[in-house]
């Protein structure tokens, strides 16, 4: 053994002994590698310290038009990738039947205190994460089957995922001792009430809040005191949606079903986890690598042309034809158009294959 | 933990070897290409209520999809080829 080690020494050994039963308690203690928070870093839950059980920050019933928000600043110590952003979602003194509604999370960077504004674009506004009613996005109207059987309070979780100002749902990164401001807004009906969020298992340290609250007028901040911050969790993967229930996400452990081996078993579960499973941050960043290249030549040749040539589409155009009166006409003839260019590209592709030269 | 770190290693590896490439500035296209891409989105429209554009223009992604795939297909097989011993 010891040609196979370079410890030629009995303090040697027993300082590789140490070492090794610290890894091991360490490995079977640490509440890292247990529960949703799984073994990827980048997913934590903030809550306040003091929280032991769900918190609402309240949302004050405001007038038609008008909108609630609540606004929660976070400086990470770390680079920290962001690609969704989880939180139970309470929805109260909904007037049914319910209707679509839109909720947005906003993030702003490096401003002492986020713009308070309608919808649309924030100034200093780096990205947004917005309940959207496209199908990339989960609508309150998704939530109409949850809250259907409303009686007194619903809650659900669900993930919000990060858009650019372009509408795409991207990744981002927030950078270390960068301040960055999620505020959450919601344009309300009349006698509309959300609340959130929940707590959860991690404890924040560095976020403060601040809101908008029912005795505030439009555009005042009102500092709020740290029970009334709402949780979320910082996702680094574009997976989730609604999920029922009360609690957040019950993930297995190590993305596997959590064998149970018994006490003395699960110590060396826990170990061979630890020093073999790698954490998905570390699986999910390879994906980021043809981000790097991905407008650089020579792909970038092909990738900026492919996003410009995306953007062609049928526009509203400079002359208008007017054809509603002859519509029984111009439709068959279209139809008949778009068949026989179907049969033209069918031979194309036909003739393609055939004299495929590869 | 060990798994990670030969992970961190060969991502690592990776980034060095692409260093020649994304050293490089973006690439821009010429302001002229996105106008006239702008300008036939336009035309399209003005002959949509007559002609099926839409299905012109789903046409048009089939073959360009096609022909990027065997473009594709040609590269990597020319890749394949050089790596030792295979022909």
């Amino acid at each position: 053994m010891s040609t196979l080690l370079p410890i030629k020494t009995k303090k040697g050994w027993l300082v590789l002994g140490i070492a090794g039963l610290g890894v091991f308690f360490y490995a079977s203690f640490s509440s890292a590698f247990e529960g949703y928070a799984n073994t990827d870093y980048t997913n934590v839950f903030y809550r306040v310290a003091s929280d032991t059980a769900d918190k609402w920050s309240l949302s004050p019933t405001v007038a038609s038009g008008q909108f609630q928000m609540w606004g929660n600043r976070y400086v990470p110590n770390v680079n920290q990738k962001l690609c969704s952003v989880g939180s139970k979602i309470f929805r109260a003194n909904e007037q049914f039947p319910a209707t679509a509604e839109t909720i947005y999370l906003r993030i702003f960077k490096n401003v002492s205190k986020p713009e308070i504004s309608s919808v649309g674009d924030h100034t200093n506004e780096e990205f947004f994460v917005e309940n959207h009613t496209s199908a990339d996005y989960h609508t309150i109207a998704d939530f109409t089957d949850i809250f259907s059987n409303f009686v007194s309070s619903s809650v659900d979780y669900t993930y919000l995922k990060i858009k650019s100002k372009d509408q795409s749902v991207t990744c981002v990164t927030l950078e270390a001792g960068n301040t960055y401001w999620f505020v959450f807004q919601h344009e309300a009906n009349a006698n509309d009430t959300y609340y959130g969020f929940s707590s959860a298992p991690q404890v924040f340290t560095n976020i403060t809040g601040m809101a908008r609250d029912s005795g505030d007028s439009i555009n005042t901040w009102h500092e709020i005191s740290t029970g009334g911050l709402w949780s979320f969790e910082l996702r680094n993967d574009l997976t989730g949606g609604i999920i029922g229930g009360l609690s957040p996400p019950a993930t297995p452990s190590y993305n596997f079903t959590n064998q149970d081996f018994g006490i003395l078993g699960n110590f060396f579960r826990d170990v061979i986890v630890f020093l073999f499973v790698p954490d998905s941050a570390n699986l999910s960043r390879f994906g980021d690598l043809f981000e790097r290249i991905r407008s650089k030549p020579p792909i970038g040749y092909f990738t900026v042309f492919k996003d410009t040539l995306s953007t062609l589409q049928v526009a509203s155009g400079s002359i208008t034809l007017e054809v509603t009166a002859i519509t029984g006409v111009v439709s068959p003839i279209k139809t008949g158009i778009a068949i026989i260019l179907y049969v033209i590209l069918a031979f194309w592709v036909i003739r393609r294959l055939m004299h495929l030269d590869l | 933990m060990i798994t990670n770190f030969f992970l961190t290693i060969f991502y690592n590896f990776l980034l060095v070897l692409m260093l020649p490439i994304t050293a490089l500035s973006d690439v821009t296209l010429p302001a002229n290409i996105s106008s006239s891409i702008s300008t036939a989105s336009t035309y399209l429209g003005n002959i949509n209520s007559v002609f099926p554009a839409t299905t012109l223009i789903i046409i048009l992604g089939i073959i360009l999809g096609i022909e990027v795939f065997i473009i594709l297909y040609k590269g990597i097989n020319w890749l394949i080829r050089k790596i030792p011993t295979i022909n």
